[in-house]
């Protein structure tokens, strides 16, 4: 069986949204809500110290994921090919699997159940690349087997300056890369954590 | 001059737990607590000395799990599926065991109730379904074996909210093993307070002062461990601690809980086991301020666990 995973080259992601959108329209993902999302950190003391980062949002698909078993039903589940999905049918909508992912990559669905990335795998039944990889104009996602070492993943992987995963530290072991960051993904999180924090004691950003 | 700029998708609002939670939490724990105050007394053969307490602890736990019960159902996205709790099997989810603990707590607590709410047939008897009768005799005949039922129940109820959130390692606020024995004596204090409000006079008044006492301290204690715990963890944990010890929550768990739900109250208790107890009002006033400080603990911790990542 093939083990999935995903990864974005950070070089060469131009941050245009259109694997968002792309991925809202092929998932029929409601107004206002998101499986996959592209954040956005432009950090830095004036001109000539600008840093800007790209952070890619979606199911991690984690080895380990924290949502399978606090989930009471059963309707989270993990495939055989390593993906993490929903049973829509059974999901009782209690967020248990909300608010045990570490990195806030499901939501709660209008229509009761809770929703995420798929890796669209009514797509990957048919031979087809997830909608998002698809879609990105400058090849910045990267699809597939992660046990396959001719696998574009992999090389792209291999070929990579820079290989990271989001907060390691928690353990979940996600199969979505983050290739060649300039800006790390610890720094990215430290940026945005740090301004909430100026906004919320009232000193305002621009 | 520092420029930043924050894509509108990166932060979106975490908050998924609100005020439904709380307050079922609060309610669980309060029938927690009185079923473990009911059992306490089937068990120490004091039954008959404090049945007037029993009746009214045995009734306010059944409402309380039964409103908790309808929260729980309005907080739920999918509100005609929460039968799948109970055609799956899985273990691994605290929330599973709590949907079991709920269904137990309301059969026993309904089976305890019954005999209390429905009186012998013939004269005087309580108006109630003719099918009522043989159960509340088949209960009262059973009463040893419920009160043990109880006395698990109720402190599986009291403790499984602080598991389901203790075991959340997502959530630097809420992953402390500190948790379920803290819910479990939070819950023990509202009982008290409860009880020495519905029925603040009677032979089981001082008991239940004792408890009080005993529970705050408990409460109390483990509080500080909760805190130190985060305070001697990493950096999230320490964030964490910061938003209850300094930040956004502190006002309400300092005033609210910790003052007015844990230090007033065991001042007024203290005072009734003397020889000169505060008057009535004052010590309503104390275990009223008990039951805020509680809910105000359940809702700081929902809000405050889900604030950031």
């Amino acid at each position: 069986m093939p083990r999935y995973g995903m990864a974005v080259d950070l070089d060469r992601c131009i941050g245009c949204q259109a694997c968002a959108v792309a991925c809202a329209v092929e998932n029929d993902v409601p107004e206002g809500f998101f499986r996959r999302r592209v954040g956005e950190v432009t950090a830095g003391d004036g001109p000539g110290d600008l840093r800007l980062a790209f952070v890619h949002m979606q199911c991690y698909h984690c080895e380990r994921p924290p949502c399978v078993p606090v989930c009471p039903t059963g309707a989270t589940y993990v495939t055989r090919d390593g993906l993490c999905l929903v049973d829509y049918d059974i999901c009782i909508g209690c967020r248990a699997c909300v608010t045990a992912c570490p990195y806030g990559m499901r939501y709660p669905h209008p229509h009761g159940f809770v929703d995420k990335c798929s890796l669209c795998d009514h797509r990957l039944a048919a031979g087809r690349l997830p909608a998002c990889v698809e879609a990105c104009p400058t090849r910045a996602l990267i699809f597939g087997d992660l046990d396959d070492r001719a696998s574009p993943l992999r090389q792209a992987i291999a070929a990579a300056a820079r290989v990271e995963v989001d907060r390691p530290e928690v353990g979940t072991r996600p199969k979505f890369f983050f290739l060649n960051a300039r800006v790390t993904l610890a720094e990215a999180r430290g940026e945005v954590g740090a301004t909430l924090a100026r906004r919320e004691a009232g000193e305002g950003a621009p | 001059m520092r420029i930043e700029r924050i894509g509108a998708t990166l932060n979106p609002d975490l908050h998924l737990w609100g005020w439904e939670v709380a307050l079922e939490q609060f309610l669980a724990a309060l029938a927690g607590g009185l079923l473990v105050l009911v059992a306490w007394a089937h068990l120490s053969g004091r039954r008959r000395e404090l049945l007037p307490a029993i009746r009214a602890a045995t009734s306010l736990a059944l409402a309380a799990v039964m409103a908790g019960l309808l929260l729980l159902w309005l907080d739920l996205g999918g509100k005609w599926r929460p039968f799948w709790l109970y055609l799956t099997v899985r273990p691994t989810s605290i929330m599973w065991w709590g949907s079991w603990i709920i269904l137990g707590v309301v059969v026993s607590s309904s089976l305890t109730a019954v005999p209390s709410l429905v009186k012998a047939e013939g004269e005087g008897a309580t108006p109630a379904p003719r099918w009522l009768y043989p159960l509340a005799r088949w209960a009262e005949l059973r009463m040893g074996a419920l009160a043990w039922m109880n006395l698990v129940l109720g402190i599986a109820l009291g403790l499984y909210p602080g598991v389901l959130l203790g075991t959340l390692v997502a959530r630097p606020a809420w992953n402390s093993a500190v948790f379920g024995p803290l819910f479990l004596a939070s819950g023990m204090v509202t009982a008290t307070a409860a009880l020495l409000l519905l029925v603040p006079g009677g032979p089981w008044a001082p008991l239940l002062v004792r408890f009080h006492i005993s529970s705050q301290g408990g409460r109390l204690a483990l509080l500080g461990l909760y805190l130190i715990g985060l305070a001697t963890g990493g950096a999230a944990q320490q964030t964490a601690a910061a938003l209850l010890v300094r930040g956004p929550w502190a006002l309400p768990f300092w005033v609210v809980v910790v003052g007015a739900g844990i230090l007033v109250p065991v001042a007024v208790a203290v005072r009734q086991l003397t020889a000169r107890p505060c008057a009535g009002g004052l010590a309503a006033t104390a275990w009223v301020l008990t039951l805020a400080g509680d809910l105000t603990l359940r809702v700081v911790l929902v809000y405050a666990g889900q604030q950031g990542l």
